[in-house]
């Protein structure tokens, strides 16, 4: 019976994850199917487990303590602009206002928490125990989530990596997703368009030509 | 079956209203002043605006409706009242020539026909409220020149962005199903409990979060928008979506589809919801939002826009639960209105 479970949740994190590839790096309705797949593995599978709302993290529990992460990001964030300026990286700051991308960007960061941590993370901690290695593996397939992008699969490596360990002891996503949009906007205005191609990952990433 | 709905109104919740007024005629004022009207034209604007403002307002209060049942009671003062309430927009279109003479004849029996298909019901039926042909027929007849702009436009000031004719017939849509066939159970009301409000705040960003986002943004449907409303727009551009797309929109398909729906098959009340979304879904069929997908109806070529109709109608059953759970399509309509602003102002399509 132990096995079986198993059995299916490693079933389960390998179909999404061939999914999200799938999606990554087709197009028209190829690119439909493969998200439909991924977006029902996800939810749909998270939905079925009937665990409430707090034990994944969305709750109130532990957002109190995790708050700490939110500021941090912000300290972040000024380090990328002030690096940007320096290295005279920094733009699209001219009319568009770098703070009103943070909320526009918050429930994409959110989704993407919510599928790394309740969905991934969650499984590969029940696969292998609540060692590093679960955090590692999550870290690893969110950055494999941003191939081919140079920036980004480094970038999302260490910093899901902090997330997952953050989630972890925490067990809250509100506090890493607004930490997650912080940095996603830093990365965008600091560093070179060309060599981040707009934030694009997977087959997005390849046309891209530089204005 | 959605509860609750037609309690008193409190001087509290009729200050709400009052408040409402004002600041849609302030917005209104200072928009309608951007294309430097005459002040006379202006004048005559504000009343026509100011008036089917209040009109719509005023239908959140029980007391008004119920005196406004006592006063349409009877088939003459039904059909006089149904007239009336399109009789200032016409004489306005008319004075101001934006409403010709086939014009004023056509908004003159879109009140009167709409009025007796529901009278007709109403006598048929009195004490049972459930879908019938007639029904069926009064709501697409009040629905389709909307839809497919078969009336004629009467905008305040002349040449300006409103039409008001939406609204005028939005209000004779409230009088027809409220006082004339008194359909229980739509919910306008001013009676916004806490628990209202955050039911309509957890249904808004489970969708937004769950749904919009992650299907609307990897398929290219919407994308975060760079650049910011001016703060001042703000207000007003939630205070004009709720008031002029959220609420009408929740008064047909859930105050009056939905909770038909669910007087015509009490048992299968999840039917209802989902039977409301899936029209509510599809009556965005014409929107020109990509991604489509090419259908072809008798040699005829269409653009089906099928994300949008996907997203309307997982939308519509986020609206439906809020109705459902509240009796409220003030409630459904705060969801609405706070998804059409969170897009208005963070994403473009």
């Amino acid at each position: 019976m132990i096995a079986t479970r198993r059995k299916a949740r490693i079933l389960e994190v390998v179909v999404v994850y061939a999914a999200i590839q799938a999606a990554l790096w087709t197009t028209g309705t190829g690119r439909t199917i493969a998200g439909a797949v991924a977006w029902i593995g996800v939810f749909g599978s998270v939905l079925a487990e009937r665990v409430s709302a707090s034990k994944l993290g969305l709750g109130r529990e532990g957002l109190r303590p995790s708050l700490w992460i939110v500021p941090a990001a912000l300290g972040l964030l000024g380090v990328f602009l002030i690096i940007g300026w320096l290295g005279g990286s920094l733009h699209g700051l001219g009319e568009e206002a770098l703070w009103w991308r943070v909320p526009a960007y918050f429930p994409w960061a959110f989704a993407q928490q919510f599928a790394a941590q309740c969905f991934f993370f969650r499984r590969l901690e029940a696969l292998g125990g609540n060692g590093p290695g679960a955090v590692l593996l999550t870290s690893l397939l969110f950055a494999g989530a941003h191939l081919p992008n140079p920036v980004l699969v480094p970038a999302t490596m260490v910093a899901e990596f902090l997330w997952t360990l953050a989630y972890r002891r925490y067990r809250n996503l509100y506090a890493i997703s607004i930490a997650h949009a912080l940095l996603a906007v830093a990365v965008t205005v600091a560093v070179p368009e060309a060599w981040h191609h707009y934030m694009h990952v997977g087959i997005g990433y390849l046309p891209y030509r530089a204005h | 079956m959605a509860q609750g709905g037609a309690s008193p109104t409190s001087v509290a919740q009729r200050g709400i209203l009052l408040a409402l007024w004002f600041a849609a005629m302030a917005a209104f004022v200072a928009y309608a002043a951007k294309e430097h009207p005459a002040p006379d034209s202006m004048a005559a604007a504000a009343v026509v605006v100011g008036v089917v403002l209040a009109l719509y307002l005023a239908l959140a209060d029980p007391a008004f409706v119920s005196a406004l049942s006592g006063a349409v009671a009877g088939g003459a003062r039904g059909l006089a009242g149904a007239l009336a309430i399109f009789a200032l927009p016409t004489a306005y279109g008319a004075a101001t020539h934006q409403v010709s003479l086939r014009g004023g004849i056509l908004l003159l029996l879109y009140p009167a026909l709409s009025w007796a298909l529901i009278a007709w019901d109403t006598r048929r039926r009195p004490d049972r409220p459930t879908l019938t042909i007639r029904l069926a027929l009064a709501i697409l007849l009040l629905w389709m020149p909307l839809e497919f702009d078969l009336l004629p436009s009467v905008r305040a000031p002349s040449g300006g962005p409103i039409n008001l004719i939406p609204l005028y017939a939005l209000c004779l849509a409230l009088l027809l199903f409220l006082a004339v066939r008194k359909l229980p159970g739509i919910g306008l009301t001013a009676d916004l409990r806490s628990s209202d409000l955050r039911l309509a705040a957890i249904l808004f960003a489970v969708f937004l979060a769950f749904f919009a986002t992650p299907i609307g943004i990897p398929l290219h449907f919407a994308e975060s928008t760079r650049l910011p409303l001016p703060l001042y727009e703000w207000p007003v551009t939630a205070l004009a979506i709720f008031l002029l797309t959220a609420l009408p929109e929740e008064l047909l398909f859930r105050g009056v589809l939905q909770n038909l729906f669910e007087r015509t098959m009490p048992k299968r009340p999840t039917a209802a919801l989902v039977l409301a979304s899936v029209i509510f879904g599809l009556s965005h069929l014409d929107n020109p939002n990509p991604p489509f997908l090419p259908v072809t109806l008798r040699g005829r070529h269409f653009a089906v826009p099928w994300l949008y109709v996907v997203l309307a109608t997982i939308a519509g059953i986020f609206y439906g639960l809020a109705y459902r759970r509240t009796g409220k399509i003030t409630a459904s309509a705060l969801v609405h209105g706070l998804v059409d602003t969170w897009w208005a102002l963070f994403f473009h399509t």
